[in-house]
């Protein structure tokens, strides 16, 4: 054990031998358990499974064994003895562990935490008491794109992520249907009912309009896919008339799917 | 910083978010964990008890950076739960103490509001 490394209090130690979803492993890395469970259910939504680990050490050696199931680390700012700085210091310098994404959490939301985690390598933060709309798009978010890209685009994406309480948010999948004000998609990503997202498509690129808010009405798994319909709030006339001629062009052209 | 006008404030925030609650209760519904309110309340509770005892002890060794730690932790808890004037008595502390706040007296007025809002919201969390 490192010598600075101080055993975080838990009485829920990583148990190694829990059936693993096939979509892999998130390992948290948090003293406080309130926000483990709740960080944890939220995983488990994403049909992850969610790890506890205690120490560094423990981490570490699980990721040797399975480093292609860990698909993320969410790692906790403010810990006693090891930080979550040191830590994601630690993870970065070893290419062992180097090209796992790390999100980090924290409760202090300052400019110079921030910027110290992501100039250190995490691909994002979330801030505590975690949000289960935030927590959603940005899981989403950070799973589906190329980790080598990754910190590129989420310094990028954090820097144009509105402050109204939506979230940008990129659904990889093929569109379905499409009215003027609403759309389904068929997704590998599931996404969280009742949450306004402001949807990155290229969809509707010929009509000029590459972003959609979208409040998601429901989601519902069919087969190894998701069918999520969305409503189209808060667009303009003009960008809803771009809409009725794309869709117009859709049903002239005959496609049901694009 | 006045804490003793940022406690005022505080003490204005509504104690308990109820739609936090709700939010986490459906999450917890639809993954089919019934039971996942009543074990954080236990989680809450046997994490927290502790915290809230070693606060005038850190205070009177003059332990800051323990008080500090302490209030980090049962802000956080006290956020998930939507405890929302703990959290904010929590913070106020947190933000006091790392400006360099060094009032005892004023110190203390916050510890009694932070202990009498723990136990006044004991009752309200989340049976299950």
């Amino acid at each position: 054990m490192d010598q600075n490394e101080v055993p975080m209090k838990s009485d829920r130690p990583a148990d190694q031998d829990q059936e693993i979803s096939e979509r892999g492993i998130v390992a948290i890395v948090d003293d406080n358990k309130t926000d483990v469970a709740i960080a944890s259910l939220m995983i488990e939504r994403h049909g992850l499974t969610p790890m506890h680990f205690d120490l560094f050490s423990d981490l570490t050696k699980f990721i040797r064994t399975a480093r292609d199931q860990v698909k993320l680390i969410l790692l906790d700012v403010n810990m006693p003895g090891l930080s979550g700085v040191d830590i994601l210091k630690r993870l970065k310098r070893d290419p062992q562990y180097r090209e796992i994404p790390i999100m980090m959490m924290t409760g202090d939301c300052s400019v110079d935490t921030v910027k110290v985690t992501i100039t250190n390598g995490a691909v994002d933060y979330i801030v505590k008491p975690l949000d289960p709309m935030v927590f959603d798009g940005k899981l989403s978010r950070i799973l589906q794109v190329d980790t080598s890209a990754a910190q590129k685009e989420w310094v990028e994406y954090r820097l144009n992520q509105s402050t109204n309480g939506r979230v940008s948010l990129q659904i990889p999948g093929t569109l379905v249907s499409v009215g003027e004000l609403t759309m389904t998609v068929k997704s590998p990503m599931s996404a969280l009912p009742g949450s306004v997202f402001s949807l990155d498509t290229s969809l509707f690129k010929d009509v000029s309009i590459t972003s959609v808010p979208c409040r998601i009405e429901a989601c519902t798994p069919v087969d190894d896919e998701f069918v999520i319909k969305c409503s189209i709030v808060g667009l303009s006339e003009g960008d809803l008339q771009k809409i009725r001629i794309f869709c117009k062009s859709l049903w002239k052209t005959n496609l049901a799917t694009a | 910083m006045n804490l003793l006008n940022e406690i005022e404030q505080a003490l204005l925030v509504q104690n308990v978010d109820t739609h936090k609650i709700g939010e986490l209760k459906a999450l917890a519904e639809s993954l089919g964990r019934h039971q996942f309110l009543k074990e954080l309340r236990q989680t809450y509770i046997s994490t927290n008890e502790s915290l809230i005892q070693q606060l005038r002890p850190a205070l009177q060794a003059g332990s800051l950076d323990k008080i500090r730690q302490l209030l980090h932790q049962l802000k956080a808890s006290a956020g998930n739960l939507g405890l929302s004037r703990l959290h904010q008595l929590c913070l106020i502390g947190e933000l006091f103490l790392r400006v360099g706040g060094r009032d005892c007296n004023e110190f203390r007025v916050l510890l009694k509001h932070i202990e009498l809002e723990y136990a006044a919201t004991l009752p309200k969390l989340p049976e299950a």
